[in-house]
């Protein structure tokens, strides 16, 4: 049961945002609270959970009782005891790189017995039936296979009461819903629930109550029975989404443009990722009139976002042709005559103003200016011209990117997801802004919102297994029905077993030998470092990363036959460089690769480290590969606004260069922080207990094997 | 209930800082290139210090408290992995934590020389020290194969002038890094 009566105001806000908010909540009944973006929804459920006042800061009065118990004077660990948060990004959640580790998190800090966190593991995936999401990498999960395993993190917590805010925001229609099958399995198990949400029809079976918010307040309370009863109209003036997809109708549109010429043509596309030459696009093949607005659906990791890089020329095809306007293009081509906005909105700001980001590249005059502030009106973004684009919240930081490309003097426009996470006022404005730019430019957007399909696409095309195989014309409400019954047929990717890697080493051996390569590297006596060089590659070897070794072992004697051929030269001074960075580099892969980190950090938990440096450690494992990849995405997201072209212009222009490419990586980073540690902090991490370990490790004979080498190659490095 | 305030180093100070610092780690895996001539590898310290200091001034104005520095000097140093390189940045953490307990958390003054300092010393043990042990390592291997004259030639070069040419280099490109870093601060975190 939860009871609860606030007023609060952050710190750096001048008006409060929740003004007298009360509410009681009996046992297992689902309240959803919607309302607008900014309505207070979220900061309703940080009081809850005690995020606010010991996360988040500011002027808290009032109580909270969770099961009867008065939150008052509980850490946010303790109250994570009681009611079990999940929160809206999955990309930005999670604390470790496997799935069960995951799971497992908050019942380590809590210091429960190994034996009852495996059950309570087990038990968590057997129950939802999500055993092929076991003991998986979090970078191999799709964002609706993260957001899932982030409720089996909050349910392995055993609490009875749930809080979610925004769980669908980033998932695609399938992954929606599993997460209704989850949801109504919890409420089957007398959980009680209370969820922020924006996308409602999904909550149909679920949800007892709607609490409708505005402006800090709860305005409204509807039963499930009243919210059904609402009509269209009802729902806009209330700012919601629709509660039945049955309900949705396609809107006025301008006559049909079959007979516009061609602005892209797309033949035998053919794209493959990575070493392993999985092919993700087979041979796509579809074409695009001008001035058309087109849906790309599939299910997710189908390709779709794949495609849109591909005709935007961010990314290079292994085969087939992409034509603009009659004329086949280079990547090169692409990039300067299409656009892509990425979901992911934050890499794409280089500015410190909303106002800034639209004028960005673009020449002021007066009738820039002039179109600029309708623009910023228009989307309700007026207000906020002057605040820096990190300063927004999320559904308007996508309709500054949308904004953006209506801007863009180029003639494609693809939109990635651009209505993730927006309320139902915001969503119109979305799509009127899009069919605006489809008189200008042809526009493709990737998406799963059947709600903006309605009202801003003239056509879909259907992505699926590599092809694209079916189209609908959107004309009338079959149409659109049509699309949701395809939409409905996509299942989650049920992705082949991990491969199990027998794990031959201790990892307290692992960060033996990097001790050693460390200090060893540090001298100057080659002999030593090459005996020691050696023995990292055998264990890398033995440790199942037999090409990992070999490319290791031969890049050495590559350099020694070069040196040996042509000694006083380069190679010289590459004989003795080289091989210290390599074995750096090939000692933290022992460490850190497949489902080490995991193992590395329970063994340093194992050595009694200080906590807060077994945290540091973790975030550094778990993250690191997440900013490399970022990187990408923002060097992407230069390359398709035009900035930066050539070397001379990074040249020219260096310290602006250098800011675009670190600030925005740095202001995101900070966003990630705050969800990650608020994560962290509703599962224990500052609980004042002894943490427990959900591996358990134990030393091998390899060990002892390795050990004896290491101190043999050592001792004969010395010598020599 | 009532308002929290605390100056103590929370848990989303410490992740802040450390998903800080790895931007200034990915920023120096993306540029290892450069390692790969002798030439490149004596610039890697100018252009270092010309790029890491926005990261070290969003860090110093963002999270003002005890620590900070110092948690980003350690993540920073042992990500690259030689010990002298750990040493040197960490001590320069340290140090630039005495600067800021002196001067005041937050204050520009102390994180610009405190800057400096971390790309002096940073420089020495990312160049300056292992050039030194290779140009000595290959001169051990000289002598074994009986030629020496170039190789000693050049690490003489580089123990003598070279080493207080790239130390000016660094402070100047410091100083500049440093000033880009506040100005960056000024323009993104003050709105």
């Amino acid at each position: 049961m939860i009871d609860f009566e606030f007023e609060f105001q952050y710190s750096e806000e001048s008006t409060p945002t929740l003004r007298k908010v009360s509410g009681n909540i009996p046992a297992g009944r689902c309240v959803v609270l919607c309302g607008g973006s900014g309505c207070g929804k979220s900061t309703l459920l940080r009081c809850i959970n005690g995020l606010i006042p010991q996360f988040y800061e500011g002027e808290l009065t009032g109580f909270c009782r969770l099961d009867g118990q008065d939150t008052a004077g509980m850490s946010i660990g303790e109250i994570g005891e009681l009611a079990a948060s999940v929160f809206q990004d999955p990309r930005s959640q999670f604390f470790t790189v496997n799935s069960s580790n995951e799971v497992a998190f908050g019942l380590e800090n809590h210091g429960l017995p190994q034996e009852k966190i495996r059950d309570r593991v087990d038990e968590a995936f057997r129950t939802f039936h999500l055993e092929h999401l076991k003991n998986r990498n979090v970078y191999e999960l799709s964002s609706g296979e993260r957001q899932l395993i982030s409720i089996l993190s909050a349910w392995a917590m055993d609490t009875d009461i749930f809080l979610l805010d925004e769980p669908t925001a980033n998932l695609d229609f399938a992954a929606t819903q599993q997460l209704k099958n989850i949801l109504l399995e919890l409420k089957k198990q007398g959980k009680t629930l209370l969820l922020s949400e924006h996308r409602l029809y999904y909550l149909a079976d679920i949800a007892d109550e709607y609490w409708i918010m505005a402006n800090g307040e709860i305005k409204h309370k509807y039963t499930a029975e009243e919210a059904k009863a609402l009509l269209p109209l009802q729902l806009h003036t209330l700012c919601l989404r629709t509660l039945d997809l049955e309900q949705i109708t396609v809107s006025e549109r301008p006559p049909q443009t079959e007979n516009m010429p061609q602005a892209l043509s797309v033949s035998n596309l053919r794209y493959e990722y990575g070493r392993k030459n999985r092919a993700i696009l087979s041979d796509v093949n579809f074409s695009v009139c001008e001035h058309e607005i087109v849906g790309l659906v599939g299910a997710n990791g189908c390709g779709k976002t794949t495609l849109g890089k591909l005709i935007a020329g961010l990314y290079r095809s292994k085969g087939g042709e992409i034509s603009l306007f009659g004329k086949a293009q280079k990547p090169k081509q692409l990039q300067k005559q299409v656009l892509f906005i990425m979901q992911e909105a934050e890499f794409q700001f280089f500015t410190n103003s909303a106002l800034h980001e639209l004028q960005y590249g673009h020449k002021i005059t007066a009738e820039f200016e002039k179109k600029t502030e309708t623009l910023l009106k228009s989307m309700d973004m007026w207000e906020c011209r002057d605040r820096h684009p990190f300063s927004l919240s999320g559904g308007q930081m996508q309709r500054l990117t949308l904004m953006m490309a209506y801007l863009s003097d180029k003639p494609i426009v693809i939109l990635d997801e651009p209505t993730a996470g927006q309320d139902a006022e915001s969503l119109k404005r979305c799509a009127k802004l899009i069919r605006e730019m489809g008189k200008e430019k042809t526009v493709l957007i990737i998406t799963h919102d059947l709600e903006l399909i309605a009202d801003a696409c003239d056509r879909c095309i259907g992505l699926s297994g590599g092809h694209a195989d079916t189209e609908f014309f959107i004309r009338a409400q079959q149409d659109l029905q049509a699309v949701r019954r395809y939409m409905e047929c996509f299942h989650p990717t049920t992705a082949s077993p991990p491969r199990q890697y027998n794990e031959r080493f201790h990892p307290a051996t692992k960060l033996l030998c990097w001790l050693v390569l460390t200090i060893v590297i540090s001298t100057s006596n080659n002999h030593l470092v090459y005996a020691a060089y050696a023995a990292l590659m055998l264990l890398t070897a033995a440790d199942g990363r037999l090409i990992t070794a070999l490319i290791g072992s031969a890049s050495f004697g590559l350099l020694w036959t070069a040196n040996a051929l042509l000694p006083d030269t380069l190679f010289s001074f590459m004989l003795v460089l080289f091989p210290r960075i390599i074995a750096v580099g090939i000692s933290m892969m022992t460490l850190i690769g497949r489902n080490e980190a995991s193992r590395t950090l329970t063994a340093l938990r194992n050595m009694h480290l200080p906590e807060r440096f077994i945290m540091i450690v973790a975030v550094i494992f778990r993250f690191f590969p997440v900013l490399s990849g970022d990187m990408k995405l923002l060097r992407q997201s230069i390359r398709t606004r035009g900035a930066f072209v050539t070397l001379w212009q990074k040249f020219r222009t260096l310290p602006s260069y250098i800011e675009i490419l670190t600030v925005p990586m740095a202001l995101r980073v900070i966003r990630i922080a705050e969800t990650l540690s608020a994560s962290a902090e509703t599962r224990g991490i500052d609980l004042k207990r002894r943490k427990s370990n959900f591996l358990s490790l134990r030393f091998s004979a390899w060990d002892v094997l390795f050990i004896i080498m290491l101190t043999a190659s050592v001792v004969v490095g010395l010598i020599l | 209930m009532e308002t929290v305030n605390r100056n103590k180093l929370k848990i989303k100070d410490i992740i802040t800082v450390v998903l800080l610092a790895l931007i200034n780690v990915v920023l120096f895996f993306a540029s290892s290139l450069l390692y790969a001539t002798p030439i490149t590898i004596i610039l890697m310290p100018v252009f270092f210090a010309l790029l890491e200091g926005i990261v070290y001034f969003i860090i110093g104005t963002k999270v003002k408290k005890l620590g900070a520095i110092l948690i980003y000097s350690i993540v920073r140093a042992i990500l690259g992995g030689y010990l002298p390189y750990i040493i040197l940045f960490i001590l320069s953490g340290a140090i630039t934590e005495l600067l800021l307990w002196k001067i005041g958390y937050g204050s520009a003054k102390a994180l610009t020389i405190g800057y400096i300092i971390n790309q002096v010393l940073a420089a020495f043990g990312s160049t300056i020290i292992p050039y030194a042990i290779a140009a000595s390592a290959m001169a051990d291997q000289a002598v074994t194969d009986g030629r020496q004259d170039t190789i000693l030639d050049a690490s003489k070069l580089l123990q003598s002038w070279v080493s207080v040419a790239l130390a000016i280099g660094v402070i100047v490109a410091a100083l500049i890094g440093a000033l880009i870093g506040k100005r960056i601060v000024k323009k993104h975190l003050t709105v």
